[in-house]
């Protein structure tokens, strides 16, 4: 029997609605050692932290701050390129999917078109569920972000991606635009499966004391509840802009946050900054919607998927 | 330790005893103006190890990261962290009465190698802050009998001044105490290093946590006395800002001489390879 909880991506069946946002959760087994095997299996997907086909050294520190209600990141995507991911990391993501059905979506990320597809290739007939492109890290100089805020642009990655791709394909897009909507129908044009969003908004801060960057990278990736608000209406105005399954992410700490996103448009939800506050903050979030579910006698979780009303 | 002696948990998962938990607290008092010791009713105690820390969760969620604390002191079923009021998130902390629950998470980061000190001359020097875990790891050298035991274990203590000190009684029952002072109010005038330097202190293996300067400067020490012949071991504890405290975010790391295995660049994380370093391993060069 279907589960209530269980939704579909490109015909990739999740059985549930929750899966972490990539770079927050690392490739799950950081996590496994702090929650336990059973609540890592609990979720719908692993998404992994980026992967490059190189392996990226990333930006100096400090890379992190907090910020109110809120935290800015400059990671830089860092990673140790595609062949150590594979070697390390997939048997174990593999051995997570094979034993309790969670899937396995692997972000990409790149400084060229090349790189993407250098790294797409490989993991051709490796058992991954989803790609995930990152077309959005505004913390890196070349690549990423720059594909990802100038449609045409976009529309060429994601084709290209495509193309090669084993797997279907998810992109990532960064709310650093002026309208969300054009970069979703550019996806949508280039034959993306999927969008995930939102990415982190560029941010500042500023020690006024020492009166310099707190990061190193003086800007950084702002996310956490503080912008959730602004993820809620990207993913409203992206999922009626385009017939694509949307994945919704930015700020999600409750279940009443990720019930939220779906309401506005979002098939599946990803979770990242309030795991480091809340270690268990996804397994909450199911058993909330599980419960939401049952006392609102709502059959069906793809019931609520855009069912916001005026 | 070299790189490839050197194993993360992550690697073997059956050894780790991180998890997070509720602690209750059993009492909290002020050592001096803004350090403040915490002790926490928690089964962590049991398993930790000198120079690991914990990740303390805020109850305002407004204040997302957990703050990372060193363990000053573990027992069986309790955990003494010593803390400044830097901020929001610590004045939270600093308001906790007994009875009072928070969450953390344990027991994270290598800790220091304690077999570096068996049958050596052995300093241990905290600065500041970096004073609280050194006790931990004097007790746990002082412990250690026979074989494992270091021919000698001298405590070295660095404060600004004598409005600053705390913890300073602590070590008496375990080592011989030296304190410095940058004014020289408490103590002998100048850095732990000046202290070494001066006493004659012999000195093949030192533990070191402290502020930047601190840990370069004894890092160059130990280097001058290898390239003086000398047997000379120096581990060095780092602090970085840190997000999940775990390895997963890659948030903390630091610049390694050499490409590090986890990450295949010249980047360790300092949650989970460190916090504590031999002083070679780091490119120190490359740090503000």
């Amino acid at each position: 029997m279907k589960s209530r909880m269980e939704v579909s991506i490109a015909g990739v069946t999740l059985k549930n609605p929750v899966m972490d946002a990539s770079g927050t959760f690392g490739n799950g087994r950081e996590y496994e050692e702090l929650i336990g095997p059973e609540a890592l299996r609990m979720l719908g997907a692993i998404v992994t932290k980026g992967v490059s086909g190189q392996p990226w050294e990333g930006n100096a520190t400090p890379r992190v701050a907090e910020t109110p209600s809120g935290m800015l990141n400059a990671i830089g995507l860092q990673n140790p390129g595609i062949d150590v991911f594979v070697r390390r990391e997939l048997p174990f993501l593999k051995e997570v999917k094979e034993s309790s059905g969670t899937r396995v979506i692997v972000n990409v990320c790149g400084h060229s078109v090349e790189e993407y597809l250098s790294v797409i290739e490989r993991l051709h007939d490796e058992p991954v569920d989803l790609l995930e492109i990152n077309v959005s890290c505004p913390n890196v100089k070349q690549g990423a972000i720059a594909f990802g805020q100038d449609p045409k642009m976009l529309e060429r990655v994601t084709r290209a991606v495509k193309d090669r791709a084993g797997q279907p394909v998810m992109m990532k897009l960064t709310p650093n635009v002026t309208d969300i909507r054009e970069l979703a129908r550019a996806a949508e044009a280039g034959g993306a499966d999927a969008i995930s969003l939102i990415n982190t908004l560029t941010g500042m801060k500023i020690d006024v004391h020492r009166r310099r960057f707190v990061l190193a990278n003086r800007t950084g990736g702002l996310s956490g509840p503080a912008i959730h608000p602004v993820a809620v209406r990207m993913v409203y105005e992206a999922a009626h802009a385009v017939s694509l399954p949307v994945i919704g992410m930015g700020g999600i700490q409750s279940w009443e946050d990720a019930v939220e996103m779906i309401l506005a448009g979002a098939t599946a939800v990803a979770v990242g900054t309030a795991t480091f506050h809340n270690p268990q903050a996804m397994q909450q979030i199911i058993r909330g919607i599980e419960e939401y579910l049952e006392l609102s006698g709502v059959a069906d979780v793809n019931e609520l998927i855009g069912a916001v009303k005026d | 330790m070299s790189r490839t002696e050197r194993e993360t948990t992550a690697d073997h998962p059956q050894f780790s005893d991180k998890r997070e938990s509720t602690a209750r607290v059993i009492r909290q008092r002020q050592l001096s103006d803004g350090i403040h010791e915490l002790v926490l009713e928690t089964s962590l105690g049991a398993s930790a190890k000198p120079g690991q820390f914990v990740n303390l969760y805020c109850r305002d969620s407004a204040r997302l990261l957990p703050r990372p604390i060193s363990i000053c002191e573990a027992g069986d079923r309790e955990l003494t962290l010593v803390y400044r009021v830097v901020g929001n998130g610590t004045r939270e902390f600093a308001a906790l009465q007994p009875g009072d629950c928070l969450r953390l998470a344990g027991n994270l980061g290598n800790g220091y190698r304690l077999s570096a000190a068996a049958g050596k001359h052995v300093v241990i020097a905290g600065g500041g802050l970096g004073i609280p875990p050194m006790l931990f790891l004097a007790r746990s050298l002082h412990a250690c009998a026979g074989e494992d035991a270091p021919a000698s274990l001298t405590v070295v203590l660095g404060y600004r001044d004598a409005d600053t000190v705390f913890l300073d009684r602590a070590f008496d029952e375990y080592s011989k105490v030296f304190i410095a002072s940058d004014d020289g109010s408490v103590g002998m005038k100048g850095t732990a290093l000046d202290v070494i330097r001066t006493q004659g202190l012999q000195a093949e293996t030192t533990y070191v946590c402290g502020p930047m300067p601190m840990l370069r400067a004894f890092a160059q020490d130990s280097e001058e006395r290898r390239r003086n012949g000398k047997n000379n071991a120096c581990y060095v504890s780092l602090e970085e800002r840190m997000a999940c405290g775990i390895g997963a975010c890659l948030g903390c790391v630091v610049k390694t001489t050499d490409t590090d295995s986890h990450s295949q660049v010249r980047n360790a994380r300092i949650c989970a390879e460190g916090p504590v370093f031999d002083s070679r391993e780091i490119a120190w060069g490359e740090m503000k």
